[in-house]
């Protein structure tokens, strides 16, 4: 007689803990990276509701504008940079591993584009600031 | 002689309901691997033991388990280090069959989903000799061509975990291994597969994944280059319909 | 070269990447040139003064860029906080966490078109 999966003894099925991403470094640190976007989404959602003030009239817009100034937005801005940061960081280092550029038959090094990244990045931030400021 | 404390997650469906813990202390030199130490229980101490083994040296890929909460090759992984004793489980998110023996189904169905085979529209005579392929051609799929099924990385996917129709990291590294193949015809029957939601999309690239692979694949890079391919791919077809089906 | 896989997953993939890619290159500036610079006294505060963002806007290519920057980082957030939460035991709620996540970055997108153009 052959066994059938009635008789068959059960599988063990282990639950995972909820807590799973503390269970090692890496997976911790992925963890961090993602909430990077609940900061990136907040950001741009500042930048909505500036839009929004700035539809609304002078004093509505500026009212807005000196809100900057208090403590806990300053807060907020220097934790939301440092997270933004960590995102661009962490997306620049993927880019490699994620897009294989080619030129004719050779593969350009990771370190390369990792290092054109970087130093796009250093002059797209120059520009802006110049752009802003003067 | 030295001792060391191996301690193995034991689960006995017959008997018990659920796993147990169960310590052994055997002596040990620094030459003895996780494995050996397992077989030394088994010959010597508790003939009950059951777990999969074969090859001893990293080929067959049979001897995966999770080692201090890591999915290693036991073959691979010495003793001495880890003095303070070690533990040795079953592969996570596999259904366990008897202590370290998990069921490896599941995994085997989606390799097979893959297509892992050349796929050729039409196969040229063999009067007209083999199909010639560069070292770049060959450099671009060489390190995908590697795995052997351990199914460690399945382990590592907390994707995995939480999901079990996602196809998994193996499945799609050895579906795009054929993919680049400069020699390759079926990009398009394979793209059904990986391409569905139950394929690349799913993938959060926490990159465990390539970290414990013990022959240096890289899934995670595979995952995302198939996802930025399939999606460049998916937009042409809805901007140009009328190109290729 | 094109295939038409039955999914629109490579859509929300497609926004998801393109907007991590304007976040990482954009948004770091910004926070620091509209916000935490003016806040410590490093920018002046007239830089983004009612008058002078008035005449930038008029700019059609400004209105462009600023929707640009609001609309795909809200997408690439909106895929990592669906995984967060999937992540964090939300499995049973798939579909509703979906809508939310992915509702809520068209609804900015909405927002941002209706207040810039």
């Amino acid at each position: 007689m052959s066994a059938t999966s009635a008789q068959r003894p059960p599988r063990y099925r282990a639950q995972r803990p909820s807590l799973w991403w503390l269970s090692n470094g890496r997976y911790f640190l992925f963890m961090v990276r993602e909430l990077s976007a609940v900061f990136v989404a907040l950001y741009a959602l500042s930048y909505l509701v500036g839009l929004y003030r700035l539809s609304q009239g002078k004093d509505s817009y500026e009212a807005y504008v000196a809100m900057l100034h208090h403590p806990a937005v300053l807060v907020f801005l220097g934790v939301a940079l440092v997270f933004c940061l960590l995102h661009t960081v962490t997306w620049f280092h993927l880019t490699p591993i994620v897009m294989v550029v080619r030129m004719g038959r050779k593969v350009i090094p990771a370190k390369l584009v990792l290092a054109a990244n970087y130093l796009v990045w250093i002059l797209l931030s120059g520009v802006l600031w110049y752009l802003v400021v003067n | 002689m030295k001792t060391i404390d191996i301690t193995v997650t034991r689960y006995d469906p017959e008997n018990k309901p659920a796993p147990y813990d169960q310590t052994y202390t055997i002596p040990y030199d620094d030459e003895m691997v996780v494995l050996d130490g397992l077989n030394y229980i088994k010959d010597h101490v508790d003939g009950s033991l059951s777990y999969r083994w074969s090859c001893r040296m990293g080929v067959c890929g049979s001897c995966g388990m999770m080692v201090n909460g890591e999915p290693k090759l036991t073959c691979a992984v010495f003793l001495k280090d880890y003095p303070q004793g070690v533990r040795v489980g079953p592969l996570d998110h596999f259904p366990v069959v008897r202590d370290l023996v998990i069921e490896m189904d599941d995994f085997m169905d989606k390799l097979r989903a893959v297509k892992p085979w050349m796929i050729r529209e039409q196969e040229k005579p063999v009067q007209e000799g083999e199909y010639l392929q560069s070292p770049e051609e060959l450099q671009l799929f060489r390190q995908f061509s590697m795995c052997i099924n351990c199914a460690l990385c399945y382990a590592a996917c907390p994707v995995y975990a939480a999901d079990k129709t996602f196809i998994g990291p193996a499945a799609i590294a050895l579906a795009h291994r054929y993919d680049m193949d400069s020699r390759e015809e079926g990009q398009d029957q394979r793209a059904e597969v990986i391409g569905s939601h139950e394929g690349i999309w799913e993938c959060s690239f926490v990159g465990e994944c390539s970290v414990v692979c013990p022959k240096h694949v890289d899934p995670a890079a595979a995952i995302q280059r198939s996802k930025v391919q399939l999606t460049k791919d998916h937009i042409l077809g809805l901007l140009w319909p009328w190109g290729k089906s | 070269m094109g295939v038409r896989l039955k999914t629109a997953d490579p859509i929300w993939w497609g926004l998801f990447s393109a907007g991590g890619t304007v976040a990482a290159f954009l948004v770091p500036v910004h926070i620091v040139v509209t916000g935490l610079g003016i806040g410590l006294g490093w920018i002046p505060l007239e830089t983004l003064s009612y008058e002078r963002v008035g005449e930038l806007l008029e700019n059609p290519l400004v209105r462009l860029y600023l929707l640009v920057l609001i609309s795909l980082p809200l997408f690439h957030s909106a895929h990592r906080l669906r995984h967060i939460l999937l992540d964090l035991g939300g499995g049973a709620l798939r579909t509703p966490i979906s809508i939310l996540c992915y509702g809520g970055a068209i609804a900015g997108t909405v927002a941002a078109v209706w207040l810039l153009v």
